[in-house]
This record gives C-alpha cells, structure tokens and sequence, in this order.
C-alpha cells in the first residue's frame, strides 16, 4: 500500500522545496549579475616641472707650462713642451720644468700620470723625479747644468724605460683647480761612455677619472 | 596544481639568478692626454787632432789640440797604437824615442766625472819612425 502522507507532512515537504527554491533563486541572483566581478583602484596623476633646465657635467683635463689651461683642451690630445728637453747631456746634467695640470670641466677628477721613454738609447740612464706643488730652478756651476724642483715628491729619482712607470699617483683636482708637476729629467751620473751622442724623448700619459669612480 | 606552482617558483628563482648579476650598467668619465718632451740626448767628449810636431836625432814629437774640459789625454803609439800612456790634461805633446822604433800614434780624449770615464773618439793617426843617429820621421 503506498504510503500517505499527512497534511503535516504535504505543507512541510512544500516549505522545504520552496526554501531550496528560494535559495538556489538567491544563488542565481548573486551569481548572474556578478559573473565578471569589476575591482577598481584609486589613483591620482601630477606633474612635477624642475625651475632650471637639467644638464650633463663636462670632464676635461688641460695642461701647460703656468696656468693650466694652455694645452689639451677638450678629450685626448698630444701636446710637445718644447722647453722640457736638455741636449748634450753629460753624466749628472739635468733639466727641471713644471706642468700645470688643471680639471677644466665642472667635475672633479682624480689625475695619475706614467712615462714612457720613447727609445731604448740611453738604457737606464735617463733618470727622472717628480714633485707636487713645487717650483722648478735650472742653474749652471763649473759649466754643468742641473735642474732641481722643490715640492711634496710624488716619484723619487728613477730610470725612464720603454716600459711605463709612474710618474704621478692619483691625485683629486677639484674642477677649476690646478696640480702642479714638477719634472726633472736628467742623465745619470754614472752613464757610461758608450751613451754618448744617444738621445731619446718622455712622453707623459696623463690619465683624468671622474672622481670617486671606481 | 601542486606542478604547476614548483614551475612558476622554479622559474622566477631562474629568472632572479639570471637577472641581477647583470643589473644596470654604470660608467664613469675620463679624459687621457699625452704630453711629450723635446729631445733628451747625451753629448759627447770632442776628439782632438793631432800634427807632428818637431823632428830630431832619434826622435818624433807628436803634438794635439788641447780639448776644453778634459781630464786627461790617452796617448796611443807603438806597433798599431798598442801602446798606451795618460798623460795631465795640460799636455798638448809627446815625444816617440828609441833606437830603432815605428808604429802609430793617435789621441784619444779623457774626460773624468764623479761616478764615470768618458772617452772621445781616437784621434787621426801618425804613423812614425824613429831610428838612432838619425831624423826621425812622421807623416
């Protein structure tokens, strides 16, 4: 006999399927009209103007004979000092020339220096020495001239070779200021005679670096 | 699902290593100029010349050009100039002598300073005969 169910049981079964009714029609409407959920963020724009126009710095080493500011303008360069020569050298003859190097751009720079002999003619007896901040005096005695220079010594009396050797440690030059080099270049006093009638040239290389750059 | 998250791990781990050792690339300026001096040469001791000088019975006197700043003077004489002798700077002669003696005779210049010698080239040479009881000759 199938079961009946009492009126009880009729009105709650309704309830019960209206409910889930109900429930799955709030499911609907909660999903359908957010089935692309939309997020926005907040945000905000401005425009910021510097009052000056922004521009690169400039790097630029001179040198010369007084100021600085003579030779080498602008990147690279070669410069010939022609007052920095001695010819007919005997053995402990020398000449003495300052070099004003100058950091003409508006950075400062760290300034080194090496020489180079250009030949190998006089071996190990073309000597130089070098000071900072000094001054240079030629004299002649009993007919032997001699340059000295005064100073803080940035290389103590060395041969010059074909290989580079320092001639000036690094050294900060701030921009519109000067270093001053002073160079002694002479001939050993014990240079041998088979030296006589050789001759060579220095040539300085002379290195500027953006200061503090690695 | 779990795969796929260890790839995407793996991949950004991957993708870091790779990344920062080559972060930005930064320089700094620099200005290199060559200055170079004018000639630097080494002189030399100047030669001297040499003349004969007076002949005489038995001898041959040899003369020379005194050399400003010589210390002294290296005479060469004998068989090829083998013979050596140095003489005072304010020398400016010698005097070959024996009984029966040739060769030849050069100069050379001696100049000494504190830590070396140096030497001028030879001189030109005299070659010269001496013979006793007799003119000597020189040419």
């Amino acid at each position: 006999m199938a079961e009946r169910r009492g009126p009880y049981a009729r009105s709650h079964g309704r309830w019960r399927t209206a409910r889930r009714r109900g429930l799955a029609a709030l499911a609907l409407a909660l999903v359908l009209p957010g089935a692309v959920v939309a997020w926005a963020w907040w945000g905000d724009a401005g425009t910021v103007t510097t009052p000056e126009p922004v521009t690169a710095g400039t790097l630029d080493l001179t040198a010369g004979p007084v100021t600085g500011s003579e030779q080498l303008a602008g990147p690279g360069g070669t410069w010939t000092y022609t007052a920095l020569g001695l010819t007919g050298m005997l053995p402990g003859e020398s000449v003495a020339r300052v070099l004003v190097l100058r950091s003409s751009g508006t950075t400062a720079v760290d300034v080194s220096a090496s020489v180079t002999s250009s030949t190998a003619a006089l071996g190990q007896n073309l000597l130089l020495s070098t000071t900072t901040g000094g001054a240079a005096t030629n004299t002649t005695t009993n007919g032997l001239r001699t340059g000295t220079c005064t100073g803080t010594v940035a290389r103590a009396t060395a041969p010059v070779t074909t290989t580079a050797t320092s001639a000036l440690g690094a050294v900060r030059v701030a921009s519109g200021t000067t270093v001053t080099l002073c160079v002694v270049l002479g001939l050993s006093p014990g240079a041998p005679s088979s030296v006589q009638g050789a001759s060579t040239t220095a040539t300085f290389l002379i290195t500027a670096n953006q200061a503090g750059a690695a | 699902m779990r795969r796929a998250a260890l790839a995407g791990v793996a991949a950004l781990v991957l993708l870091l290593a790779v990344a920062v050792p080559f972060g930005p690339a930064w320089a700094s300026w620099s200005d290199t100029a060559t200055v170079r001096s004018e000639v630097l040469g080494a002189g030399t001791v100047p030669a001297t010349t040499t003349a004969c000088g007076t002949l005489g019975v038995g001898l041959v006197t040899f003369t020379w050009t005194a050399v400003p700043g010589a210390t002294a003077y290296v005479v060469h004489y004998g068989a090829g100039g083998a013979t050596t002798q140095t003489v005072p700077a304010g020398t400016t002669q010698f005097q070959a002598t024996g009984v029966v003696t040739s060769g030849t005779f050069y100069v050379e210049v001696q100049r000494q300073f504190p830590g070396t010698t140096w030497m001028s080239a030879p001189s030109n040479s005299r070659t010269y005969t001496v013979i006793a009881l007799t003119v000597g000759v020189c040419q």
